[in-house]
């Protein structure tokens, strides 16, 4: 408990994950915007949510494709 | 974590002075003593300064101080430059050494007695878990000190100890919320729920822009594909109906085959009837004409001789001028009688009388009357004679019309009579209806080819528009796709969002919990009254309670000692259960507790100070016996000293 | 000059005749007046005048056309052989009147000897046996 990796408590990373359900992509992408503002002095700006969004649910369609295929 | 050494240069009080903290066997306590204008604050304001360039704890009288050294500045030269250097080592629990200097260079205005600061950077040096040394400045350093403590949770690390007596007196709900939101990074959470949320909305607003155009088309598409649907059916039955007449013809005309034109038949009867009443009508009239000429000219015939006689008795008269006649006997006979002129009123003189005698002697005067009557008659008669010559004419021509209207009343008789003979046997009603029927079917086939015709026009102009619109609503759907996209991305942000959301809500009861527990455990560990406390309960406002054995609520009625336990509980609380492993230090932790309870207190901090690195700074009215009985032992102890022109502060080590 | 007469005269014996005259078609229809002349002149051309015995009006003397004066007059002229007869005008319409008595009986002789509605064809064989024109 209380373990940091990056700057980020754990327990908020295995929440998301928990709260993810299995929702592996959107999982992927809200740990990623977490470490994001960490990161960096500033955090992210919006720009920087659209293209993670627009990447992540491209990733959705390709995803939904293929089962579809 | 623990600190292994701080070194400040030039930085205040402290001209060149190195702190190092070696740990004790068992506890890694440090106890720095100082009287107050001795740096003793600064020392914790140095930490500060190095980690995040401030100095939250400056005393009034350092405010006024410049940050560098009074003897460093004494001995520099008007406009120089001056380092000032604070170095902070540590050693991590992975035995990761790090190294945080900041540096500041000032220039130094000697004649003005300013100070200004030229450059201020900070360096790091760190091992990583390979063992490689790696070096940071500028931005990625304030992010590393970020991730080894944060700023906003410094407070929870090195404070006053005033701050542990206020904590719970003041708004402690609101700081309890505060620490547990800064120590479970909630903050972060709510900015990424903020982003999240107005991009939603961004999305929503870019998506129902596209939206209404779509709506309309499809509404309008729906349209014309119902009409098509209707004028489909309507086709349909529209060819029933012709394939029905078509059979109903048929049939009829099967019936009516062999069966004489009845219709045309009766059509032709009615129409001789009519001509041969017409034709009696005229030769009605005919014989009227003719009888009345008969009877007319039929008297003047009779007494065609006698008229013809007179005609040559007046022709005669009139040859002889006695029609008319030249003298009015009357008139000569009186003016005989009168001697005087009838028509000129004279006298008669002479021969005249006898002239005139002579005159109506003459035996052929005719009078007056007469011969009016006969010169009328004269015109009458002669027309009579012409009318006559022209009767026998007529009375042949109308017979031979007579005739010819008779031969022609016997022919269409016959006719008509051959006609009847054919309608003679049938079922005139029935064939009749079969033929009204058939009538009846063919309007009905017409009426409905023609239908048909507008149907299938229509048909084809639903089909056209729909072509039309299936092309628009494709356009729109490509504007669609991006709508889609839109909407994936809408989707996307909305379970990001209740993701976070719910992230949050739980880290924070999940925090609370934990720190709740954590605090519990921490503070009857440490407590000295083991027995008058049950339990500590953070509820769901935040309010920190201390309940009371006796099962109430007790935090507003226990000692100033007691309370900054449960502050420091909390505090050490925070610590665990932020991750963050940082030592603590606390200046005049124990000022406010009372002698009793100072040594209690110290006990606490041996405590502590088994599993954290536990730095203290005292006055030393401060460090009084009770407590420095109790840590003198154990604790590693400094004293700062001022130098006899208070320049500058020596560390000295005891 | 002597008056015309305001009418003429049939006998009161030829009432019924002229009655019975309208039960022939050719006569049916045809006004006093016109079966008065036509009587007229049937008996001026079979030459039979039977004096009236017992007068009575049959039309007015107004109704009569100047063609119908024209052949009373001719007739009169004729049967006076003088033309002075037109001065008596009284004595003109005794002549054809009692031409027209004797005419009556004749046609009803006739009619009572033929079959009805022939009339007319036997008077058109007569009248084109006289065809002296």
């Amino acid at each position: 408990m209380g373990k940091q990796s990056k700057g980020i408590n754990d327990s908020i990373i295995r929440e998301i994950k928990k709260n993810s359900l299995n929702n592996k992509i959107i999982e992927k992408f809200l740990i990623e915007i977490v470490y994001g503002e960490t990161e960096k002095s500033g955090g992210l700006k919006l720009d920087d949510y659209k293209k993670k969004i627009k990447e992540y649910s491209d990733k959705i369609k390709e995803d939904n494709d293929n089962e579809n295929r | 974590m623990k600190i292994d050494k701080i070194i400040l240069k030039n930085y205040r009080q402290f001209n060149n002075v190195e702190i190092l903290f070696n740990k004790n066997e068992n506890q890694d306590l440090h106890v720095i003593i100082g009287k107050n204008g001795t740096g003793k604050t600064n020392i914790l304001n140095s930490i500060n300064w190095c980690l995040y360039q401030d100095e939250p704890h400056l005393s009034k009288d350092s405010q006024i101080l410049p940050v560098v050294n009074l003897k460093t500045i004494k001995e520099t030269n008007n406009n120089q430059l001056q380092k000032v250097i604070i170095e902070i080592w540590l050693t991590t629990e992975n035995n990761q050494t790090m190294l945080f200097r900041r540096n500041g260079l000032y220039s130094i205005y000697k004649d003005e007695n300013k100070v200004i600061q030229q450059t201020n950077y900070l360096e790091i040096e760190y091992t990583d878990e390979d063992g490689d040394t790696k070096f940071l400045e500028g931005d990625d350093a304030d992010s590393f000190v970020d991730r080894v403590l944060p700023r906003r949770i410094r407070e929870f690390f090195f404070f006053d100890g005033e701050r542990l007596d206020k904590y719970f007196k003041e708004a402690s709900s609101q700081n309890i919320r505060h620490a547990i939101f800064d120590i479970a990074q909630i903050d972060l959470l709510e900015k990424i729920e903020k982003r999240l949320k107005s991009l939603s909305r961004e999305l929503e607003n870019d998506a129902g822009r596209l939206n209404p155009e779509i709506d309309n088309i499809r509404k309008e598409l729906e349209k014309y594909e119902k009409m098509y649907e209707n004028t489909t059916l309507e086709i349909d039955n529209c060819n029933e109906q012709i394939k029905i007449a078509k059979e109903k013809i048929k049939e009829l005309t099967n019936s009516l085959l062999g069966v004489p034109d009845i219709e045309d038949l009766e059509k032709k009867r009615e129409k001789l009837k009519t001509k041969i009443k017409e034709k009696k009508d005229f030769k009605k009239r005919k014989a009227i004409e003719k009888q009345n000429l008969l009877f007319e000219n039929g008297t003047k015939l009779l007494v065609w001789d006698c008229l013809k006689n007179i005609i040559q008795i007046i022709k005669e008269k009139k040859d002889n001028k006695e029609l008319p006649p030249t003298h009015d006997k009357k008139l000569i006979e009186n003016t005989i009688k009168n001697k005087i002129c009838a028509l000129c009123g004279q006298e008669i003189k002479g021969d005249s009388e006898k002239v005139l005698t002579n005159l109506v002697n003459k035996t052929n005067i005719i009078s007056p009357e007469i011969a009016a009557d006969l010169l009328y008659m004269d015109g009458i008669l002669n027309n009579f004679e012409d009318r006559v010559k022209k009767f026998y004419k007529n009375i042949k021509e109308i017979t031979e019309e007579l005739e010819s209207y008779e031969k022609d009343i016997m022919q269409l008789e016959k006719d008509l009579d051959r006609i009847e003979k054919e309608l003679s046997g049938y079922d005139i009603e029935k064939i009749l209806t079969w033929h009204k029927e058939r009538k009846h079917f063919e309007t009905t086939l017409d009426i409905n080819n023609q239908k048909l015709g507008i149907l299938m026009a229509k048909k084809d102009s639903s089909r056209k528009n729909i072509e039309k619109l299936e092309m628009k609503l494709e356009d729109e759907l490509k504007k669609e796709k991006k709508l889609k996209e839109l909407r994936i991305h809408l989707d996307f942000c909305k379970k990001a969002y209740e993701i976070i959301n719910k992230t949050k809500q739980n880290i924070m009861i999940q925090t609370k919990e934990e720190i709740m527990l954590e605090t519990k455990k921490i503070f009857f560990q440490l407590i000295w009254k083991k027995e008058t406390f049950k339990d500590i309960i953070i509820d769901d406002e935040y309010n920190i309670n201390l309940i009371h054995s006796m099962g109430y609520e007790c935090l507003g009625s226990i000692s100033a000692a007691e309370r900054e336990l449960l502050a420091l509980s909390f505090t050490l609380a925070l610590h665990k259960i932020s991750g963050f492993n940082f030592p603590i230090l606390i200046d005049t932790p124990v000022a406010r507790v009372s002698d009793e309870q100072r040594k209690n207190f110290g006990n606490v901090l041996i405590d502590i100070s088994k599993d954290k690195q536990v730095i203290l700074l005292f006055t030393p009215s401060e460090y009084s016996e009770e407590i420095s009985n109790i840590l003198d032992n154990k604790a590693i102890k400094y004293q700062l000293k001022l130098t006899t022109d208070e320049t500058e502060t020596k560390l000295e080590v005891l | 000059m002597v008056n015309k007469p305001d009418r003429l005269y049939i006998d009161l014996k030829s009432r019924p005749l002229y009655e019975k005259l309208e039960s022939e078609p050719f006569f049916k229809g045809k006004t006093r007046k016109e079966q008065f002349l036509f009587a007229m002149a049937v008996g001026f051309k079979n030459n039979i005048k039977i004096t009236i015995e017992k007068r009575e009006g049959i039309f007015l003397t107004k109704d009569l056309k100047p063609e119908d004066e024209a052949l009373i007059n001719a007739i009169a002229i004729f049967d006076a052989n003088s033309i002075d007869i037109l001065l008596d005008k009284a004595q003109v319409f005794k002549i054809v009147e009692e031409y027209a008595n004797g005419g009556i009986q004749i046609l009803i002789n006739k009619i009572n000897s033929i079959e009805i509605g022939t009339f007319e064809k036997y008077f058109e064989k007569d009248l084109f046996d006289l065809n002296k024109i």
